[in-house]
């Protein structure tokens, strides 16, 4: 991974001198990857755009914190994870989520039921289940966060993070359900 | 990394990778990273150093002006007592060069006051070159400069070129007498003015909202407030009482939030009524492209009704004009001054206008007729915190209170009165 360490370093040293054409590469590198992330993350491709922004607003100001080149993908990462963090938070603040009760218990070894939907679907659905159960279920799915550093995270305790992923993929099951429905 | 049960493997699978964000994206985090930051100080260092700023301004600006003053004023004292000196000095000279005249020093008898003080003495003739009779009377001649470097002993009494200009021109410059029949002319009400200008924040109260937005909607509401500009004048009335009248220019915004809202169309054209505190706003179906709905599409609830389901922001915004007048008591301690106020104001609604934002839609605005031109009373009362740098200037803090003397009856509220505090700062001139 030597040539990628050359090329993080370069570019970290090029952007902290705010050299234009290396912010652009910068973000030609990881625009596409971590706006998958804020999809997840957001409600709704407007509210990823926001924290798409933010995040990188906060990766070009605080390069000069990368300690190893090496560790610019994950720091990245993590950036925008953490920013989309609090942006719901902010918005928790006033905003009512829809809730997604009343879901029916489905086998959780069906793979081929949900293969028939696209990927925007299961993106759509992620996008409205309740904001801690999004939080939750990307954290741990998506990021591979345990169960106790979630609860450090988002201030809740370890019970409460597994019975909100346990919320999540249960709606998002009684979707796929729903959806599968439909298109048989 | 956690253990992932098959049904979550498949959905990691399913979400992870990329998605290409729009290309206008990068213009729009290029906008914020080149922006050029404020350079004013943010919230209470912004007050701080602006008042800081005045009293240091206003200091400066007095002193500089009273020392022009002052010495304007030593100028013309000097001055005054310079020909003082030179109408002793003439008329002791008038007396002497009479008896000189009796007793025969001059072959010619002259009059004019000002050759007589320039008259040699009788040793001086003797050394003098000598000179034609008539050329002695011809003024701007240049042979008569010799006669006119010869000085008398009273000429020796100056000791600079200057004093004795004083003492040439003596009797001939109209300087006013600053005697009490003669004073300064001043303006006939001065004393009795105060012009002050005074910028501000207001904070108005909320109505109690009244809407029926569905089982599951959510309405949240707030001010945004804005700096207003203040200016004032005050005339005094009687001993400590006066009487204020000014204008506040005022700019409004109430914003409200709406959350999974009922949206119903009751119409064949099928136009959406997005509730807002002064009542509906009505949205056209092909304006809004049959969604996309965040909640799912329409339901019909009856015979051309039906409803959705939205997320949609709408803000008020209103520019008003504010005339208060006041009758004040002023009470000074030392420096300081406290001035209690209380009276009336009237806001007159100059330009109203609404903006309805939905999410996936371009913003819409209308004005709102039945908002422009709208006269509210509101009884005013306010303490005004002065501090005088000198005679003139002041700069003063300023809070307010005003509570609208009727109630006004909102489509989506109770009957509502509204109140509003502020706080003004600002600078004044005392005339």
């Amino acid at each position: 991974m030597v040539p990628d360490t050359e090329l993080y370093s370069q570019l970290i040293s090029d952007c902290i001198r705010k050299d234009a054409r290396a912010q652009k590469a910068l973000y030609t590198l990881f625009a596409p990857a971590m706006f998958k992330i804020c999809l997840r993350y957001a409600t709704d491709t407007s509210s990823a755009q926001d924290i798409f922004q933010d995040a990188f607003v906060k990766v070009y100001l605080n390069l000069h914190k990368v300690k190893q080149a090496s560790h610019l993908p994950g720091w990245v990462k993590r950036i925008f994870v953490y920013t989309a963090i609090d942006n719901l938070r902010a918005q928790a603040k006033f905003r009512q989520h829809i809730e997604i009760d009343g879901a029916v218990q489905l086998e959780t070894n069906a793979p081929g039921i949900e293969a028939q939907l696209a990927a925007t679907d299961i993106m759509e659905l992620v996008q409205k289940l309740p904001q801690r159960a999004r939080l939750v279920f990307n954290l741990y799915v998506m990021e591979g966060f345990a169960h106790k550093e979630i609860a450090e995270l988002l201030s809740i305790t370890e019970g409460t993070s597994k019975s909100q992923l346990f919320e999540a993929k249960k709606a998002l099951q009684k979707h796929l359900q729903q959806q599968e429905k439909m298109i048989g | 990394m956690n253990d992932l049960d098959d049904f979550e493997k498949y959905l990691r699978d399913q979400l992870k990778g990329h998605a290409e964000p729009e290309p206008l994206l990068w213009n729009r985090l290029n906008d914020a990273l080149g922006r050029v930051r404020p350079w004013y100080a943010p919230s209470a260092f912004k007050y701080a150093f602006t008042a800081i700023g005045a009293m240091v301004f206003g200091a400066v600006s007095s002193y500089l002006y009273l020392d022009q003053q002052h010495q304007q004023t030593a100028q013309i004292q000097r001055a005054t007592q310079t020909q003082k000196t030179a109408q002793s000095t003439l008329n002791k000279n008038v007396k002497g060069t009479n008896e000189e005249a009796l007793q025969g020093t001059f072959a010619t008898p002259v009059s004019n006051s000002s050759i007589h003080f320039l008259a040699p003495t009788p040793d001086q003739i003797e050394l003098a070159p000598t000179f034609h009779l008539d050329e002695a009377f011809l003024p701007n001649n240049e042979r008569m400069e010799p006669l006119n470097s010869i000085p008398n002993e009273e000429q020796r009494q100056f000791a600079t070129p200057i004093d004795q200009l004083a003492l040439l021109t003596a009797g001939k410059i109209a300087l006013p007498k600053q005697t009490l029949q003669n004073h300064p002319q001043v303006l006939p009400l001065a004393g009795r003015f105060e012009f002050s200008l005074a910028t501000g924040n207001t904070w108005s109260n909320l109505p109690d909202f009244d809407y029926h937005l569905g089982p599951q909607g959510m309405q949240q509401a707030g001010y945004r407030q804005q700096q207003s500009p203040l200016f004032t004048v005050q005339t005094l009335v009687y001993k400590n009482w006066h009487l204020l009248a000014g204008a506040q220019l005022l700019q409004t915004t109430l914003e409200e939030h709406f959350y999974h809202t009922d949206v119903f169309s009751f119409d064949d054209k099928e136009h959406y009524l997005f509730p807002y505190l002064y009542g509906f706003r009505q949205v056209s179906d092909e304006e809004l492209h049959e969604g996309p709905w965040p909640y799912g599409p329409n339901i019909p609830v009856g015979p051309e009704i039906s409803k959705v389901k939205a997320d949609y922001s709408s803000v008020v915004n209103q520019q008003k004009l504010v005339l208060p007048v006041t009758l004040s008591y002023h009470q000074q301690f030392g420096p300081f001054e406290a001035q209690l106020h209380a009276g009336l104001a009237f806001s007159f609604a100059t330009k109203a206008s609404q903006t309805l934002k939905i999410p996936g839609y371009l913003p819409s605005s209308i004005y709102l007729p039945s908002q422009n031109g709208r006269l509210q009373t509101f009884a005013q009362s306010q303490v005004r915190l002065s501090y005088k740098a000198n005679r003139h200037l002041a700069i003063f803090v300023e809070p307010q209170l005003r509570s609208s003397i009727r109630q006004q009856n909102l489509a989506h509220a109770s009957p509502y009165r509204s109140n509003s505090k502020a706080l003004f700062a600002g600078l004044s001139w005392n005339f």
